[in-house]
């Protein structure tokens, strides 16, 4: 079965090369192609794809806010973000919002395939910039959160052991675990961390609530 | 019987007659002038040089594995495809001398055998042509038959011996091994593969090498035919018998005197054609014997298609299709008195009465007719419908005489004196519970005529003309009227059922009732229209309808309902019809029936009713003006093969590119360049510059080609199935590069479709690719030279302006602004360049050395970007803190090592403070880092690599140590560059830098950089 899947990027001949790859490509099967979030908001929940291909920086609504939106009424659906550079912030709070991954723009049609693949199963990797982004986000969490939002003895070392920069294979080793499993906590990771930013908007909103007290 | 052979003459001469004077289209009925002939049952259809045949005598019909009919001539070869005939050229081979076939056998490995002129025998592989002529010891130059034995050898005869092709060897057989002589021999392959020869009045079989005769006959000359149950037919001088070996003779008809026969065929009925030389085509059905007319005497080859139509090759009068007829039309000839019909009926005795434009009537069985005269005590006066009465006889419509009725060889005569409100009577329909209703020429009334009494009912407005009456399944009475009421009448009251349908109202012409309870409607050039449950739906062309002005209709009791209009009779299904009125499909099939079927152009009329009947045997009549026509549904054959489905040719711009089979050695040498698209090894490659694509497609269906249906679609372009309808091409405008794959498939006449259609994959090259990566590359280049200039440019200004401007939030705003140019313009930009050159390499440009440079552009334009981006990331003020710098060291130094296959081991300050930084202490040290891993990738040839940093409250300390060569004494130009480049960026920082360094020892580079506050 192909891996159904959604473009949203707002630069025409961007999104038009994108299209021309995808729609030979095999394993991928592409249902659509919108210029904004706007688009996607009307088109994707029609087209119910598995995978949304987002561009992370759109006119108008971006795209950061848009998968927010996605995911409420598909919370099933895996984001990966398209974005030209490494910007670590746009790209963490991506992942905040519900992104499972990133890629960059420029990369090979492979490299993209392959990407389009680990987000469908789960996440994609997690580059040591991000680990250090995600470490420090757990840590500023205030007191004691529920255990579905904490992150496991497990996950936090290999989270480390990303953001020392080890790669995979060295983390399995480390850690005594297959490079498999090493994937399954980052994507544990990657749904603890979208969580927890979910129920810091709520926290948010409660404290901004005046009176409700 | 001594009569026969002259009528039997005569017969063909008037046949010939009719033939000659008129045989331009390809179907041409014969109208049966001489009853003895069974024109009338039979279908001949000619194809002459009119229609594509380069030449009348036609030598050798056959039809090859994949469905194509070839046919030899002495103008050439033709393959048909029942459209069109194609040429194929054998003058091309060596040792061919023309084009004139004499004979053509197709073996039983579906390989063509082709006897040319003077001699030359051509066997027709795939790929390949053999020639046999003279110098492989085939020295025949008159071959007067062939058959093949089971051991795959190819026998001719020529004069009085024999010859076998074998391989490719050439050999003779004659009265050396026990040929009879000084007879004319025949040869014939029995069902088994067994060779049978005839020599004169000798029967028998070639076997063991020997001529093994076992029968001697009354007279010779003898011809041979296969006979499916086993053994041969055989036809002597005067008669046509069958045998089979170790069984009796047995005799089947006498032939008429002096009938010589050539070729013979059983077709899958078990019926015998037998084609003569000089008295046409017979028939032997059982012990019967008919004549068949076909469009010359002579008759030359015989085959049957696999959808059982038979072909008839003659010397002269070109090709034939023979096959049962199932339409007719009675005309004059069958008796009517005159031609244009207005109604026509059967009563229940099975009389077929028709009521014709000038006023007579005229009553008839089959196709015999005559007019209704006064001696059998008709009245006279104009009749204008006609309807079977309940109970016998007829009811007769008149203009001036009011109602009639006949019965029992009596007429009855009704008027206004009776109470009937007109002299002129325009339609007739008795009910099923005996109710007559009468529509007159008044145009607010009409009449019941019940228990001998006419009662009036008044119409809910006026009308124009009450031209049509239908009774629906539940006795509901219908009426449509020339000005587009549809009145409906029920229970002595009448409703104008329509009158709340919005939109102009449409002239009906006919109407007809369904056991499913609806009302079908046939307007004049809108269609037809279903009522039913309360719905209204019309039904036009455009959802595929055969034609828009509907006269008449009738169901043939069999799902079929028939429609003749301005262009003809044609037949729908009457569930398709139904899907069409509900919404469930778009498109129904219209089958038209008219020249194929042998009739010529018809015109139904209209004005009257009933128009058009269902006979009690299935039978259905029209009025037309050419005659009465009749159709017998069942007799239009089931055909469930599905057609073979190929694209012909592929044009460009109106060259063609592409031909199907176009490596058979039957191609002429021009034609075998193009690529086949019979078996392409490659997907078909189109240039960019063209302004249009054809493609030519063709369905080998031979029962009715007219109603071989197509659809289409060409995926990349179209998203849906084109109805392409029995159009046998389809054109594109220009196509954008990419791949495509054109896809085409087709049914039969009856509606079968050929499941896996044709498909054709092909690519569009790209448009001037050559031009276009030079031009990215020269682009590439350009915005590689923008980006320098700018980063130039904007770290001049920059720091410029950090010197004028001393508020830094107006500073970072500056930069952000800055960044985001950067980030959002020629990132987007180099972006672009990277997905196009992407492409480029996807749709495989050739050559291979294009590959490449499209790859070193690709490699270049990602480096490019990766610089933008650690440009971008030192500008950007929200990068600005301790956290930020230490995590993108740290990944850069990962990564770079990382492509250079060296190991890394980063040591970094798990939680560094979240402290501000500076632009530049970020920039530099990010450009030290990179220097000094740039030095140990290119000229310490170390395995690993530690990059670590620490960070203290008065200081950050940076040390890079790899286990390499170290630097020597004296290190060469790009590594003394790149160690002072080094030294001048911590100086600039003014932080310490210190390189220590042993030949062999590896080398440690470390850089201190104060915190300001400490400075």
């Amino acid at each position: 079965m192909p891996i159904t899947v959604s473009i949203v990027e707002d630069d025409r001949k961007t999104r038009e090369s994108m299209v021309a790859l995808l729609r030979y490509a095999s394993g991928v099967r592409l249902l659509g192609a919108h210029p904004s979030s706007e688009a996607a908001l009307v088109n994707v929940p029609a087209e119910q794809p598995e995978v949304v291909l987002m561009d992370i920086n759109l006119p108008g609504m971006s795209g950061i806010d848009c998968i927010a939106k996605l995911k409420t009424q598909m919370p099933g659906l895996r984001v990966l973000m398209l974005t030209t550079y490494e910007d670590s912030h746009l790209i963490f709070n991506s992942l905040r919002a519900g992104a499972s991954g990133y890629i960059l723009k420029n990369k090979s049609s492979a490299e993209l395939l392959a990407a389009i693949q680990q987000v469908h199963e789960g996440g994609a990797p997690m580059s040591m910039r991000i680990a250090r982004k995600v470490v420090a986000f757990f840590n500023q969490l205030p007191g004691p959160a529920p255990e579905a939002e904490r992150l496991s003895e497990r996950e936090a070392q290999v989270l480390a052991a990303l953001a020392k920069g080890l790669l995979y294979k060295e983390i399995g080793n480390q850690l005594k675990i297959s490079e498999n499993t090493v994937r399954t906590y980052i994507k544990r990771i990657y749904e603890k961390l979208h969580v927890n930013s979910r129920t810091e908007a709520v926290a948010k909103f409660r404290v901004n609530l005046p009176g409700e007290d | 019987m001594s009569n026969w052979p002259r009528f039997f003459r005569a017969g063909i001469c008037a046949v010939y007659g009719v033939l000659i004077g008129g045989l331009a289209q390809p179907a041409r009925a014969l109208d049966g002038g001489d009853k003895n002939l069974s024109a009338n049952l039979w279908l001949t259809r000619t194809w002459q040089t009119d229609e594509g045949l380069p030449d009348n005598n036609v030598t050798g019909v056959a039809q090859t594995i994949d469905g194509h009919l070839w046919v030899a001539t002495l103008g050439g070869l033709m393959r048909f495809d029942g459209e069109r005939f194609e040429e194929f050229s054998t003058t091309h081979l060596p040792k061919v001398p023309n084009h004139v076939v004499r004979t053509m056998y197709l073996d039983r490995g579906g390989r063509l055998w082709l006897v040319m002129d003077r001699g030359a025998v051509i066997r027709v592989g795939e790929t390949t042509a053999r020639v046999f002529d003279a110098t492989n010891g085939f020295t025949y130059s008159r071959v007067t038959a062939v058959a093949e034995d089971n051991e795959a050898g190819v026998w001719f005869v020529y004069g009085n011996e024999v010859g076998r092709i074998r391989e490719d060897k050439v050999e003779r057989f004659g009265a050396k091994e026990g040929l009879p002589a000084g007879g004319i021999i025949w040869l014939a392959t029995d069902g088994q593969g067994q060779l049978w020869f005839a020599c004169g009045s000798q029967v028998g079989i070639f076997r063991a090498g020997r001529w093994q005769t076992l029968l001697t006959l009354d007279s010779g000359p003898v011809r041979l035919a296969a006979a499916r149950a086993g053994g041969m037919w055989i036809c002597t001088a005067t008669r046509v018998l069958k045998f089979a070996e170790g069984g009796e003779l047995k005799e089947f008809a006498k032939l008429p005197e002096q009938v010589t026969v050539q070729v013979m065929l059983e077709d899958h009925t078990g019926a015998l054609w037998i084609g003569t030389g000089a008295d046409g085509l017979l028939r032997l059905e059982g012990k019967e014997l008919e004549h068949i007319a076909v469009s010359h005497p002579e008759i030359t080859a015989l085959t049957e298609d696999r959808e059982g139509n038979l072909w008839v090759g003659t010397a002269g009068g070109g090709l034939n299709l023979v096959r049962p007829r199932a339409m007719d039309l009675i005309g004059t000839k069958a008796g009517l008195p005159f031609e244009s019909v207005r109604s026509v009926c059967q009563d229940a005795e099975g009389w077929i009465w028709a009521a014709l434009q000038n006023g007579s009537l005229a009553r008839g069985r089959g196709s015999e007719w005559k007019a209704v005269s006064s001696a059998e005590g008709w009245p006279g006066g104009n009749a204008s419908c006609v309807a079977p009465a309940r109970g016998g006889g007829v009811w007769i419509g008149t203009r001036g005489r009011g109602l009639l009725r006949w019965q029992a060889g009596k007429f009855q005569e009704w008027g206004q004196r009776e109470g009937l409100g007109s002299q002129n009577v325009r339609s007739l329909l008795q009910a099923a519970n005996g109710d007559l209703w009468i529509a007159t020429d008044l145009p607010s009334r009409m009449w019941l005529f019940k228990d001998g009494e006419f009662h009036e009912l008044k119409l809910p407005a006026r009308v124009r003309a009450i031209r049509a009456l239908a009774e629906g399944v539940d006795g509901t009475i219908w009426a449509g009227t020339s000005d587009g009421q549809i009145l409906r009448i029920q229970g002595g009251t009448v409703v104008n059922e329509l009158a709340a349908q919005k939109g102009p109202p449409f002239s009906v012409r006919c109407l007809l009732t369904t056991a499913d309870g609806s009302l079908w409607i046939g307007y004049a050039g809108s269609g037809i229209a279903r009522w039913h449950g309360g719905q209204y739906s019309r039904i036009t062309t455009a959802q595929g309808l055969y034609g828009d002005y509907v006269s008449q209709m009738l169901s043939d009791g069999q799902g079929g309902l028939w429609l003749t209009g301005n262009h003809g009779l044609f037949q729908v299904r009457l569930e398709e019809l139904v899907d069409v009125a509900e919404g469930r499909s778009p498109h129904l099939r219209s089958s038209a029936y008219g020249r194929g079927e042998g009739l010529p152009s018809l015109e139904p009329v209209y004005d009257n009713s009933p128009t058009a009947w269902r006979g009690n045997d299935g039978q259905l009549w029209f009025s037309t003006r050419k005659g009465v026509l009749t159709v017998q549904p069942d007799k239009i054959r089931d055909n469930p093969i599905p057609p073979a489905v190929f694209v012909k040719e592929v044009k460009v711009d109106d060259h063609r590119v592409a031909l199907y089979e176009s490596q058979s050695p039957l191609r002429a040498p021009g034609e075998s360049k193009l690529m086949d698209l019979h078996a392409p090894g490659e997907p078909l490659q189109l240039p960019p510059q063209h302004a249009k694509i054809e493609f030519t497609f063709t369905a080998l269906s031979f029962n009715s080609p007219e109603n071989v249906q197509f659809r289409c679609r060409l995926k990349g372009f179209d998203t849906e199935w084109i109805e392409a309808g029995t159009q046998r091409s389809a054109k594109y405008p220009r196509l954008p590069a990419g791949r495509y794959e054109f896809e085409v498939t087709a049914c039969n006449e009856a509606g079968v479709w050929n499941k896996t259609g044709f498909h054709l994959p092909f690519v569009v090259r790209p448009f001037f690719w050559q031009t276009w990566w030079f031009g990215a590359l020269l682009v590439m280049t350009f915005t590689a030279a923008v980006i320098a200039a700018v980063r130039y440019l904007s770290f001049r200004r920059l720091r410029q302006r950090m010197r004028l401007l001393e508020q830094q939030a107006v500073l970072d705003k500056e930069r952000a602004r800055i960044a985001k140019d950067l980030h959002d313009d020629l990132g987007a930009r180099m972006t672009q360049m990277t997905l196009v050159l992407e492409l480029a390499l996807q749709q495989r440009p050739e050559p291979d050395a294009v590959i490449g440079t499209v790859q070193d552009g690709l490699l270049a334009a990602r480096e490019a970007i990766k610089s933008l981006d650690a440009a971008v990331w030192a500008v950007n003020p929200i990068n600005n803190t301790l956290p930020e710098l230490v995590a993108y060291i740290g990944q850069f130094g990962m990564e770079f090592l990382q492509q250079a296959n060296i190991r890394c081991a980063l040591d970094l300050p798990d939680h560094p403070p979240e402290r501000p930084v500076s632009a530049e202490l970020r920039h530099s040290l990010f450009l030290i880092v990179k220097e000094a891993l740039n030095n140990v990738v290119r000229h310490a040839q170390a395995s690993e690599v530690r990059l670590q940093i620490s960070i203290t409250a008065t200081a950050l300390d940076l040390l890079i140590t790899d286990n390499g060569r170290g630097i020597e004494r004296k290190p060469d130009d790009t590594l003394a560059n790149g160690l002072r480049n080094m030294r001048q960026r911590a100086d600039e920082l003014n932080a310490q830098f210190q390189i220590e360094s042993a030949p062999g020892a590896g080398t440690k580079i470390s850089v201190r950089y104060f915190w300001p506050s400490f400075n």
